[in-house]
């Protein structure tokens, strides 16, 4: 009795396991599949997405081709214009859906910069026109050529996958753990794309009158003076050039830079933290300098700051240059200086010192844009006075005394301008007015952003 | 002549609309940008920015985070990559931190928005690259046909 009894406790208490661990496989089991129906849907959103962007590339590249076609076969000037505006706008949505795509960064630059490429040309075309200017025979033939490469596009296009393969976009393209900048794209899709790069890769260089010209991507330094220097020389050019006591053993060169300006990395070692600065190989210049120690709460007023950087400049020979704004933010202040010749501002020359507000040292420097554009100019005389300048400017706007500037365009051109603080309720601006054809060449406001930016 | 100035301004002014609006939507670009920093940058996408060099360059020699940050702003001037600080940073695969998340778990420190206004103020310690990758890390080969411009820290930069 008592065994059969406690046998069937030992059957009841594996009947009450049996019954458990099948309620928890069912859990489990709706659990999963409720998991995985999220899953597919978060998945479908995805690939919705994705194949919203590659609808819209193909209609937009399709656009841009045919509307570069009208505007090539146009005999109507206003027509042409309206044309080739239209040619900058699709080709600019054409490459924001492009950059959508999970492609990876890398997967689609030539694709990308030859869309941007054809907008921007349609774009200067459409200024040109519009001015009156003549548009020479050479213009046509390249929008011509850039038509073509475009209908490439195009086509290709037209070979990825019909259906643009949701397995393959969203799984692999998504749930990779994606290498930072790379191009891991799933695979079908990704060859369609790939063949593309390829075959724009063979497009000669552009130049044109534009912000995406090969030339202005390209730009070589002008303000390179002197002779080579080796490592040993940057050492001491930073030794000297940094407003510390250190000896030569605090400074180390660690390495080097192979970009469009060659340099030494020097490094000196203080209590209060590293700081390194690059040297060029070539006249041994300093092209910038940062400062990594911690600053502290704010003592300095931003003239104070103003102060100690024009002083840190004119201790290494550049006294010629004049603070143009300051701006304050996390205990430090930004001052750009433009360098002046013969009382006009030249902009494209300009070096920027970082101020710690903490107690008035310099934590940072940068020269790259004097260094890129410095050289030796004839600077033109203005054809307009102060006065016929001023009459060019809006009447709405209450205008302050003018003073010459060197400014550069998007093309890098340099173009001599009168430059006129200004203001509207309150709101103040910058107008520029070029000083040979009096002609509006930038309109800056000036924004009170939370990073306090403040006009000198 | 005058004729011409006469059609041209009629264009012009029948044109006005259209042009109004390519000027308002046309990003100032390089120049303005080299000229006088990215002033006008937005208290959000400077956060952006400043996230992202904390998620991707936590740990690195300052200047290789000013570097990443730089990187950031380069493919924004160029015409091979999308056109806002918003559209590089989300751009499909493109950073890691993005894509794992780590960009929104970690907030950055005051360095790491240092490192961002630096580079929006102009400082590039990269010098125009538009990839850095660590080499000890598992990279695609492809990495490597870029031209390395320069290491800094665990990354190396390239164009």
């Amino acid at each position: 009795m008592s065994e059969a009894q406690q046998w069937t406790g030992t059957e009841r208490r594996w009947r009450a396991v049996a019954a458990l661990l099948s309620v928890l496989l069912l859990a489990a089991l709706v659990w999963g599949a409720l998991e995985r129906t999220e899953r597919v849907r978060a998945e479908r959103m995805y690939t919705a997405q994705f194949q919203r962007a590659l609808f819209e590339l193909i209609a937009q590249v399709e656009q841009t081709e045919l509307l570069m076609a009208k505007s090539l076969v146009s005999g109507s000037d206003p027509r042409r214009v309206m044309y080739l505006t239209d040619v900058w706008r699709q080709s600019f949505g054409a490459q924001a859906s492009l950059n959508q795509l999970p492609l990876g960064a890398g997967a689609l630059m030539r694709t990308s910069q030859l869309l941007t490429q054809a907008g921007d040309y349609a774009y200067m075309l459409a200024r040109k026109t519009a001015r009156g200017d003549a548009v020479s025979e050479d213009d046509w033939r390249t929008l011509g050529e850039l038509q073509r490469q475009v209908r490439v596009i195009a086509e290709q296009l037209h070979g990825v996958p019909g259906d643009p393969a949701p397995r393959a976009m969203s799984r692999g393209g998504l749930h990779r753990p994606a290498r930072g900048r790379l191009d891991d794209g799933p695979g079908a899709f990704r060859d369609g794309f790939q063949r593309l790069e390829l075959q724009l890769a063979e497009f000669p260089t552009l130049i044109y009158d534009g912000p995406f010209s090969d030339h202005v991507l390209q730009r070589e330094p002008k303000g390179l003076a002197g002779p080579d220097i080796d490592a040993d020389e940057a050492r001491r050019v930073a030794r000297e050039f940094l407003p510390y006591d250190l000896s030569e053993d605090d400074l180390t060169a660690p390495g080097e830079v192979e970009g469009p300006v060659p340099a030494f990395r020097v490094r000196a070692m203080r209590r209060a933290g590293l700081i390194d600065v690059d040297v060029s190989k070539k006249g041994g210049h300093v092209v910038w300098m940062l400062d990594a120690r911690p600053v502290g709460e704010t003592n300095l007023s931003l003239d104070e700051a103003v102060q100690k950087a024009r002083q840190f400049l004119a201790q290494r020979g550049l006294a010629a240059m004049e603070p143009t704004w300051a701006s304050a933010a996390g205990h430090r202040a930004v001052i750009p200086f433009a360098a002046v010749e013969e009382g006009v501002v030249i902009y494209p020359d300009l070096v920027k010192v970082t101020v710690a507000l903490d107690n008035g040292d310099i934590v940072g420097y940068e020269a790259m844009g004097y260094l890129m554009s410095h050289h030796d100019r004839t600077i033109p005389r203005p054809a307009l006075s102060e006065e016929e300048a001023r009459a060019r400017v809006s009447p709405l706007l209450s205008v302050g005394r003018g003073r010459l500037a060197l400014i550069p365009l998007e093309t890098l051109e340099e173009v001599l301008t009168w430059e006129f603080p200004a203001d509207l309720d309150g709101d103040p601006y910058i107008i520029y007015i070029n000083a040979a054809t009096g002609d509006e060449e930038r309109i800056l406001k000036l924004l009170q952003t939370e990073e306090g930016t403040l006009v000198i | 002549m005058l004729r011409r100035i006469l059609s041209a301004w009629k264009l012009v002014t029948a044109m006005g609309i259209a042009l109004l609006l390519l000027h308002g939507a046309r990003p100032e670009h390089a120049s303005s940008q080299m000229w006088f920093g990215w002033g006008g940058v937005r208290g959000d996408e400077l956060e952006l920015l400043a996230r992202l060099v904390a998620a991707e360059a936590e740990g690195e020699p300052y200047a290789g985070q000013v570097a990443v940050a730089a990187v950031v702003l380069n493919r924004v001037d160029s015409p091979q990559f999308p056109n806002s600080i918003s559209g590089v940073a989300y751009q499909p695969l493109a950073f890691e931190s993005v894509s794992n998340g780590l960009i929104w778990r970690r907030q950055p420190s005051a360095q790491a928005y240092n490192a961002a206004r630096d580079a929006l103020n102009g400082w590039d310690p990269s010098y125009g690259s538009l990839f850095f990758w660590n080499p000890s890390k598992p990279v695609s080969p492809w990495i490597w046909t870029r031209t390395i411009v320069v290491r800094i820290g665990s990354h190396v930069f390239g164009r």
